[in-house]
């Protein structure tokens, strides 16, 4: 007689086996759709670097155009303030 | 009169960029205060050092109130990457020497091991398609993924040597302040054909065609060696002259050459210092320089050849196209080169009047377009176009 074949423990080894299969079954598909979730988190996370990476270039180019024109400006008016200051001295 | 920090790499450095900075320093000095910002002040030329006020880069960021512009000249070697940070924090005007970064941007971050800055670059110019293709180590398309995106959106003016590169900036980014402005000719030292060859060990009769500059795959040595092969069967007195330093992993011309049998028909000479560049290009007969495809940049060796009165053969792109037709010859990239470049060899071998008509009208060429005045005179005026616009905004 074999193992299997006997009261018991046949039924027990399919009943094990059909709750371990299940179970692993269960737990790929979870796996499965985590993996897919990380997967998309990480493409919403790509494409908003990706956006703030162009917004902060673009800032940078903002901020040096201002620079550029306060530089510009307050040199005029220190050149006016030069002439103001040579026209008093005449 | 303007102040301007100028951020470029200067002599000695290797390169061509450097050169060109040396050569308009002087002119561009007549019509502005510079100030250079260099990564090791004491390492640059003394006659430069002599000449201008030079800062370590690091000082721009408590000083940059003290200038009008920063003027920042980018090309796609690794001399470049302290000034590709720095536009980066404080943008001005940018010079962009060729439109392919591709090569600075992979030698700074994937061969520096940090391949996630290499795809956020990437992801940058190319979207998240773009970095999820450089993730999964798809090929690397340097031509086809310039990575000068970003250079471009930062900048605050643009200046390029050509149409063909300020239609590609535009088409990226239709807003962007862009000018085009000639690449310079350098000073002409005396150079006579002769004595250049004596220096160079070259025998005195032969039939001299040169190739010089930095030698990398898309200068198509491939095309200008099975061309000569050809010459060289028909004329024994023919001799290539290849003078520049390979590319690095771009050695393999020695293998080509002795396959084609021709050793003893070659002279390769390595990297030149500027004075051997000039004797190599004086000694030559014909100079052939071709591109494909073009990075976007101009030749500072196609300049020199034709402002010595060589007749020189280029490839019919970017730049090179823009060149007058009666100052070259062109090449069409179209399957059959080596036929045009032999044919025009084999041409101008027997036709030395051709040659030196040709020869003088691109001298004549470079001395009014390409001259130094000039070209200051034209980054003064669009530095000052750039803070009018900025004012009026």
């Amino acid at each position: 007689m074999k193992w299997s074949d006997k009261p018991l423990i046949g039924p027990l080894a399919a009943w094990t086996w059909r709750t371990w299969h299940g179970f692993s079954l269960r737990l790929a598909a979870r796996r499965r759709s985590s993996k897919q979730q990380m997967r998309a988190d990480l493409a919403e996370l790509d494409a908003r670097l990706i956006d703030l990476d162009r917004d902060l270039t673009a800032l940078a180019r903002q901020v040096a155009e201002l620079t550029y024109q306060f530089i510009r400006l307050e040199r005029r008016l220190d050149a006016l303030a030069g002439r103001d200051a040579e026209t008093e001295q005449e | 009169m303007l102040r301007l920090a100028w951020f470029s790499p200067l002599p000695p450095q290797r390169t061509g960029v450097a050169d060109y900075s040396a050569a308009l320093l002087p002119y561009l000095a007549v019509e502005a205060e510079i100030t250079l910002f260099v990564a090791d002040p004491a390492a640059v030329d003394e006659e430069l050092r002599v000449r201008f006020p030079l800062r370590p880069q690091a000082d721009f960021a408590a000083g940059r109130w003290r200038y009008d512009m920063a003027v920042y000249h980018m090309g796609n070697s690794l001399f470049h990457q302290p000034i590709y940070a720095a536009l980066r924090r404080y943008p001005g005007v940018t010079v962009l020497h060729e439109l392919v970064l591709h090569n600075l941007i992979a030698r700074t971050t994937v061969e520096a091991g940090d391949f996630p800055a290499y795809a956020r670059e990437v992801a940058y110019e190319q979207g998240a398609a773009g970095a999820a293709r450089a993730r999964q180590g798809m090929p690397l398309l340097p031509f086809e993924w310039p990575l000068c995106g970003r250079v471009i959106d930062a900048s605050v003016g643009l200046v390029v040597h050509s149409h063909a590169a300020q239609r590609e900036i535009l088409r990226h980014c239709p807003w962007a302040r862009v000018a085009r402005i000639d690449h310079l000719a350098f000073p002409l030292p005396p150079r006579d054909a002769g004595e250049a060859r004596a220096r160079l060990g070259l025998p005195a009769d032969a039939f001299v065609v040169a190739t010089c500059g930095y030698l990398a795959p898309h200068k198509r040595l491939d095309l200008v060696l099975q061309a000569f092969a050809r010459l060289r069967r028909r004329h024994a007195d023919a001799l290539w002259l290849v003078a520049g330093e390979p590319a690095p992993g771009c050695g393999g011309l020695e293998k080509e050459i002795e396959r084609a049998g021709l050793g003893g028909a070659v002279r390769q000479l390595g990297y030149l210092p500027i004075d051997g560049l000039w004797d190599a290009l004086a000694a030559a007969d014909v100079c052939v320089s071709l591109r494909q495809p073009t990075a976007g940049e101009a030749s500072g060796s196609v300049l020199r050849a034709m402002a010595l009165g060589r007749p020189t053969i280029v490839s019919d792109v970017g730049w090179y196209a823009e060149l007058p037709a009666d100052t070259c010859v062109r090449i069409r990239h179209d399957g059959t080169e080596v036929e045009q470049l032999a044919d025009w060899l084999e041409r101008w071998y027997h036709r030395e009047d051709e040659r030196r008509q040709v020869g003088q009208r691109a001298r004549a060429y470079v001395a009014q377009a390409c001259a130094p005045e000039r070209i200051a005179r034209q980054y003064v005026d669009f530095v000052a176009e750039v803070l009018a616009v900025l004012g009026s905004v």
